[in-house]
C-alpha cells in the first residue's frame, strides 16, 4: 500500500519521490523509439544513396547499395 | 515528476527527432525509388515489345535464312553426288585409258613380233628361192640326163629287139628243119607256123589284154580278141595264157587269126567254167 502513496498507521516517514506509472510509461515509449529508429535505420540504409541512410536519392540518377 | 521520468521524456524527446530525421529521406527516397522503379518498369515493357517485335522478324528471317539454308545444303549434297559420280566416272575412265595402253603396248609388241616374223620368213622364203631354183635346175639337169638316158635305153632296146627277133627267126627255121626232117617234110621259109598242134612262143614274154569276147555261131566255139599282134610276134596257131592278175589261171588261148594290131584266138577253158572277161591278161607264158 506503501507503493501507492498511502500513508498507513504505523509505517515509516517517505523520504522522496519514487517512480511512478509515468514513467514506466516514457521508459517503454524510450525503447519503442529506440526500436524504430534502428528499423528506420536499417530501411533508410537501403534506400539511400550508397547507403547512406540520411542522404537523398536523385531522381534521374538512383544509386542502391549492393546486395 | 520523478527525475527518471524527466530522463525518459528527454530520450523520447531526442529519440523522435532522430526518428523523424531517418523517416523524412528514407520515405523521399522510397518515393523516388518507387518512380524509378515504374519508369523502368514502363522502358522494359517497351523494350519488351520492342524485342517481341525483333524477334518475330528474327523467327521470319531465321526461317527464312534455314530455307535458305536447307536449299544450299539440297545444292550442296546434289554437287557433292555429281563430284562422286564425276569422281567414279574419271575412275572408270582412267580404267580404261589403262586398259587400252595396255593393249595398245600389246598389239605393239605383236606388231614388232610380226615384223620380226615376215623378216625371217622373208629370209625364209629367199632362202627357199634361192633352194627352189637350184633344185629346177638340178632337175633340169637330171630330166635332160633322163631323156639322154632313155634316148640311149630306146637305141640299146631297138639293137636288142632286132637281135632277138633275128634269134627267135633263126630259131624257128632251125626248130621247122628239124620237123621237115622228122616228118620227111621240106623246110618252109616264113615266120607263121601252119603246123595244126599249137605251139608255145619261147621267146620274151608277151603281155597284153583281152578286148573282146564272143562265142562263133558256126563252130560254137568261144573266141577272145586281144590287143596283141604281128607287131608283138604273134602268129596263127600259137599258144597264149589267159590269167586274171598275176596268180589266176583260166584258160588258154589258140591264135587262130592275126593282124598287125590284135590278133583272134580259141578260148579253150580246159573243162572249167571259167569266165573270160575283157580286161583279163594274156601272156606268151606263165613264168
Amino acid at each position: 500500500m506503501a507503493d501507492f502513496g498511502m500513508q498507513m498507521p504505523g509505517g515509516k516517514m517517505q523520504r522522496g519521490p519514487v517512480p511512478d506509472v509515468y514513467a514506466a510509461l516514457m521508459a517503454l515509449a524510450c525503447v519503442a523509439l529506440v526500436a524504430a529508429c534502428v528499423v528506420v535505420y536499417q530501411g533508410a540504409a537501403r534506400v539511400g544513396p550508397d547507403g547512406n541512410a540520411i542522404g537523398v536519392q536523385d531522381q534521374n540518377n538512383i544509386k542502391l547499395p549492393g546486395r | 515528476m520523478h527525475i527518471l521520468t524527466k530522463v525518459f521524456v528527454l530520450f523520447a524527446a531526442v529519440l523522435s527527432l532522430l526518428l523523424a530525421a531517418l523517416t523524412i529521406p528514407f520515405a523521399y527516397n522510397a518515393n523516388a525509388i518507387n518512380e524509378a522503379f515504374l519508369d523502368e518498369r514502363d522502358a522494359k515493357d517497351a523494350a519488351l515489345g520492342q524485342l517481341q517485335a525483333q524477334s518475330t522478324a528474327f523467327d521470319a528471317e531465321l526461317s527464312r535464312v534455314q530455307g535458305e539454308i536447307a536449299t544450299i545444303q539440297n545444292d550442296l549434297a546434289q554437287r557433292e553426288a555429281e563430284i562422286n559420280d564425276l569422281r567414279s566416272e574419271n575412275t572408270r575412265l582412267l580404267t580404261d585409258k589403262r586398259n587400252a595402253e595396255n593393249a595398245r603396248d600389246a598389239i605393239a609388241g605383236q606388231v614388232d613380233q610380226f615384223g620380226e616374223t615376215i623378216k625371217t620368213q622373208t629370209e625364209l622364203v629367199a632362202n627357199y628361192r634361192s633352194e627352189i631354183t637350184s633344185l629346177r635346175d638340178a632337175e633340169l639337169r637330171f630330166r635332160r640326163e633322163k631323156l639322154q638316158l632313155e634316148d640311149r635305153v630306146n637305141d640299146l632296146e631297138s639293137n636288142n629287139e632286132v637281135l632277138t627277133q633275128t634269134q627267135r627267126a633263126l630259131q624257128e627255121q632251125l626248130a621247122e628243119a628239124r620237123e621237115a626232117m622228122d616228118s620227111g617234110f621240106s623246110s618252109r621259109s616264113g615266120t607263121g607256123a601252119t603246123s595244126s598242134d599249137p605251139f608255145v612262143y619261147s621267146g620274151p614274154a608277151i603281155v597284153g589284154r583281152v578286148r573282146e569276147v564272143e562265142r562263133d555261131d558256126a563252130t560254137g566255139q568261144l573266141l577272145a580278141r586281144v590287143d596283141l599282134g604281128q607287131n608283138d610276134q604273134i602268129r596263127e596257131n600259137m599258144k597264149l595264157f589267159i590269167t586274171r592278175g598275176d596268180e589266176q589261171f583260166l584258160a588258154n588261148l589258140v591264135v587262130v587269126e592275126t593282124d598287125l594290131e590284135w590278133s583272134v584266138g580259141r578260148i579253150d577253158t580246159l573243162g572249167t567254167d571259167n569266165s573270160i572277161r575283157p580286161g583279163d591278161i594274156v601272156r606268151s607264158t606263165l613264168q
